[in-house]
């Protein structure tokens, strides 16, 4: 009985090992909307989430699209904006690569605004990736699942269908309101493009996402759902960094061809350049990947096997309270999420010395660098830090605020919390112990940056106090999106607490980089907190931002805390 | 007799969905009081509101006297709390989480703790994550009983565990019992109250609709009466008698189910040609059964009688 396989054409990106074995199936529509199947339950599941991706970023590109064209209506001003951001060293120009035609409107939305859309979205592969195989490892609903008639192979393959499915509509959508966008706002002459430059733009926004989400896939079965993410994210910000500071950082450089930011940097269909072959080889290399994971899934055991368990050690100091629980089970992550920024952090230092020499060398520039900050010492290892490390490592730093957030909520999401209500603990007291424990997860991670800074520092011959010093608004900052995080937890639910953090960090990010090309009323670009954080490794702190943080991440713990007491515990 | 569990009209509703209505409960102090229902029936949501994990839609719960709502942290003191659905720490192993819960408590005695472990045959050298499903709900036994409380609140405690291992559990309730403490426990396996339980409540569809004690829920029910006659069957004679219920003739086989005292139909029968008589007094399971179905049925009649 061998029903031919139509469970999608997504599926054909996976299936390098063709799914067999078969019954007899429901409907074609109820396997692919309906409970009918596993993939049809999985795509269900996504779907929500992929239509609130492609649609908000559509939104993305509509109003960059339209606020271009209109701030920058004739061809002399396009010319002018190109050529300011050509001529900035790539330093400032964010980490988005080499520009090309970035006086078209195609041009500049694949350069300022696609350059970013696989590191959102990877994000979120990650997160998706990693949890169809481990997380339903986790919660023991695989033992039925894989217990049933259909094949452990065949299980993975149509779960990670259903994934690639969703993931293709979120892109889909993009490249639609693409298209409008160029139609709509494209008046001026290079501006016109066919329907094919915006989705062979989508095309690689989708390969490229599912680089770090095909990864974590693969390794997910292995080392658990919360490593998986970490290693996702590495391989995503890795590859990221060193693409966009390759030309500043001589370490980097040399990993450069590593990275699939840089594999594809030629294929920018919106700009008019296309590079096929690089992009296949990349979705080749995704494909094997996934083809990795389905097969490591295969042969694991469902349950992890405990033969060759080592003696755990005891951690008497973890299991004193909930401030002690919550802390000691995010400190693995906050001491990698901090080895990982330290690391960058050293690696960025001591780089600085040789950027500001060739900067030096070059009259024009520093002319410029001081026009642009006519008060910063900018040609020192603090100046670099300020652009090279403080405004990306930002969104690393939020990301691992929303980490621990999204472990602190799964206490209740998860029914951890349930037992410990059982102790004469009041559900205030708890959201503020378990709280703090998120925040103080936060202080360590940002020491551990701190001393990478030093160090990096120190091997430049500067003190580095003053850097540490400034580095650790970053940590202020992730304290401030992670209370905001933690106060909607306690207040609305647990589940959408994480969502939060990952979102405030990623529109502040945007709305920071985006408000000023735009030219946004400084009352919008005011509402992203990167603004108010001053240059705090220059020295320039803003009193006015650190107290907001401050305020953020207490007043967020305390609305936590006044949230849980008040409403139903695990809904 | 004080009562250490006392609801009254308590509801709770989840938005649109019903969660229990109107529920009047009474728990005594030192017994053994099983919270007997089918899966959704609200024994879950009857308990977390007593541990002030949900709040009554309308309604009140009171455990020590101490309303749940007022000062959950002193109700929680007293009590031993299992959960019916839980997960613990991941990473930390059997006795540390047992140590955990312990600490939360300002600590236990450690003798009994130990105890408790050895007897429940758990080993505590394991991480969470490891554990089966039985000896997960082991160690969420030790953590609800390491402190001796006054009261025991078990949601489905048997859940997962081999039989050795619940007859160790009944009689860790006996010696609790004995020890003048309280446990209410709940469960969908009458059999399993059936061995413990002084009293049972039944719950249906978020209604309590029996409360007992677990001798007199027997008597109540009704017994099940099989007739075996040579020839034609004489059905009408036992349908005028008064508790006899669902007559059904099959062949020269008569079934019936009689409430109340027997004799009547004893007599009846015996004053004819039998060749089988048969009588049997249904397991608390049963009762529970043909509590379930009976409203089933009428609730159908009344469908019925619409249309
Ligand atoms: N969080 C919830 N949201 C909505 N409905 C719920 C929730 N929890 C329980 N219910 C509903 O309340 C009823 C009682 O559930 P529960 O108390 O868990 O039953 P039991 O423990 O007896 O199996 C069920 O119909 C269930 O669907
Ligand atoms: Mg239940």
């Amino acid at each position: 009985m061998a029903a031919p396989d139509r469970t999608g054409p997504a599926m054909a990106v996976a299936a390098s090992g063709a799914a067999s074995g078969d019954t007899i199936e429901p409907s074609v529509i109820a396997r692919i909307m309906g409970l009918g199947s596993v993939f049809g339950k999985g795509l269900r599941d996504s779907r929500r989430g992929a239509l609130i991706i492609g649609v908000l970023l559509g939104i993305l590109v509509l109003i960059t699209g339209s606020q271009i064209s209109l701030e920058y209506n004739t061809a002399i001003e396009r010319a002018a904006l190109a050529a300011q951001m050509s001529g900035l060293p790539a330093v400032f120009q964010g980490m988005l690569g080499e520009p090309i035609r970035i006086e078209t409107l195609g041009g500049f939305l694949s350069w300022r605004m696609f350059g970013f859309v696989p590191v959102m979205v990877g994000i979120w592969s990650i997160v998706a990736l990693s949890g169809t195989l481990a997380g339903e490892l986790a919660r023991g609903s695989l033992d039925v699942l894989a217990g049933g008639p259909i094949g452990r192979r065949r299980l993975a393959i149509v779960k990670l269908g259903s994934h690639l499915v969703a993931l293709a509509i979120a892109v889909l959508i993009l490249a639609i309101a693409t298209f409008i966008t160029v139609v709509a706002f494209g008046t001026l002459p290079g501006d016109s493009l066919g329907i094919e430059a915006a989705l062979g733009q989508a095309a690689w926004v989708f390969v490229a996402t599912l680089v770090p989400g095909s990864v974590a896939f693969a390794v997910a079965p292995i080392v658990g759902r919360s490593s998986a993410i970490g290693v996702g994210a590495l391989v995503l910000f890795v590859s990221f960094i060193v693409n966009g500071y390759g030309d500043l950082v001589p370490a980097f450089d040399a990993i450069r061809p590593l990275s699939y930011f840089d594999l594809t940097a030629g294929h920018r269909p919106l700009a008019g350049a296309w590079d096929w072959p690089a992009l296949g080889l990349l979705a080749a290399i995704v494909a094997a990947v996934l083809a990795v994971g389905v097969v490591v899934f295969e042969r694991r055991d469902l349950l992890v096997p405990s033969e060759g368990r080592q003696v755990v050690p005891r951690l008497d100091a973890w299991i004193m309270g909930p401030f002690t629980r919550s802390l000691g089970e995010r400190l693995p992550a906050a001491l990698a999420w901090g080895g990982a920024l330290g690391l960058y952090g050293v690696v960025l230092a001591t780089s600085a010395d040789e950027f500001v020499a060739q900067l030096s060398q070059i009259p024009q520039v520093i002319e410029m660098i001081e026009r642009f900050f006519p008060d910063a010492d900018i040609l020192s290892v603090g100046g670099f830090l300020q652009l090279a490390y403080f405004s990306e490592a930002i969104i690393l730093v939020g990301l691992a605020a929303a980490f621990f957030v999204a472990g602190w909520a799964s206490d209740e999401g998860e029914r951890r919390i349930e037992m410990v209500m059982g102790a004469p603990v009041s559900r205030a007291e708890w959201a503020i112990r378990s709280s703090l424990g998120v925040m103080a997860a936060i202080a360590i991670m940002t020491l551990i940056i701190d001393l990478g800074i030093i160090v990096g520092a120190r091997i430049q011959g500067e003190d580095g106090l003053g850097l540490a010093l400034g580095v650790s608004v970053l940590g202020l900052y992730g304290m401030a999106v992670a209370g905001v995080g933690l106060a909607v937890g306690g207040l609305v639910r647990p589940g959408i607490a994480a969502v939060v953090v990952v979102s405030l960090t990623i529109g502040f990010y945007l709305l920071d980089l985006l408000g000023t090309i735009l030219r946004l009323p400084d009352a919008i670009v005011g509402l992203s907190l990167n603004q108010h954080l001053g240059r705090p490794i220059l020295g320039e702190f803003d009193g006015f931002g650190l107290v907001l943080c401050m305020a953020l991440a207490f007043g967020g713990v305390a609305l936590a805390a006044l949230g849980m007491s008040r409403r139903d515990v695990g809904r | 007799m004080t009562a250490v569990i006392e609801t009254r009209a308590l509801t709770k509703r989840y938005g649109e969905h019903r969660g229990i209505d109107e529920v009047d409960l009474e728990v005594h102090e030192g017994e053994i009081f099983g919270f007997l229902g089918p899966n959704g029936a609200g024994k879950t949501t009857t308990i977390r509101v007593l541990l002030d994990l949900i709040r009554p839609t309308s309604g009140s719960a009171k455990v020590f006297g101490i309303e749940t709502t007022v000062d959950p942290v002193a109700i929680r003191r007293r009590i031993g709390y299992l959960s019916g659905e839980f997960t613990l720490y991941d990473r930390l192993t059997g006795a540390e989480t047992i140590d955990y819960f312990a600490n939360l408590r300002g600590g236990v005695d450690r003798a009994y703790q130990g105890q408790l472990v050895e007897r429940l045959d758990l080993d505590v050298s394991r991480r969470f994550r490891e554990y089966s499903k039985g000896n997960k709900q082991k160690v969420g036994l030790v953590v609800a009983l390491q402190h001796r409380p006054e009261l025991l609140i078990l949601d489905e405690p048997t859940a997962g565990l081999d039989p050795l291992v619940q007859q160790t559990f009944n009689a860790l309730m006996f010696e609790a019992k004995a020890e003048g403490r309280t446990v209410f426990l709940s469960s969908h396996i009458i059999s399993e109250i059936e061995r413990v339980g002084d009293r049972a409540g039944i719950i249906r569809e978020g209604r309590l609709v029996r409360v007992d004690s677990v001798a007199g829920l027997r008597d109540l029910s009704a017994h099940e009466v099989e007739l075996r006659f040579p020839g034609p069957v004489p059905s009408a004679i036992f349908e005028a008698i008064e508790g006899v219920s669902n007559v059904s003739a099959e062949g020269h086989t008569l079934r019936m189910l009689v409430s109340g005292p027997i004799a009547p139909v004893v007599k009846a029968a015996a004053a004819l040609e039998l060749t089988d008589f048969i009588s049997r007094e249904p397991s608390l399971e049963e009762i529970f059964l043909s509590e379930y179905g009976r409203e089933v049925a009428s609730s159908r009649e009344v469908v019925g009688g619409r249309s």
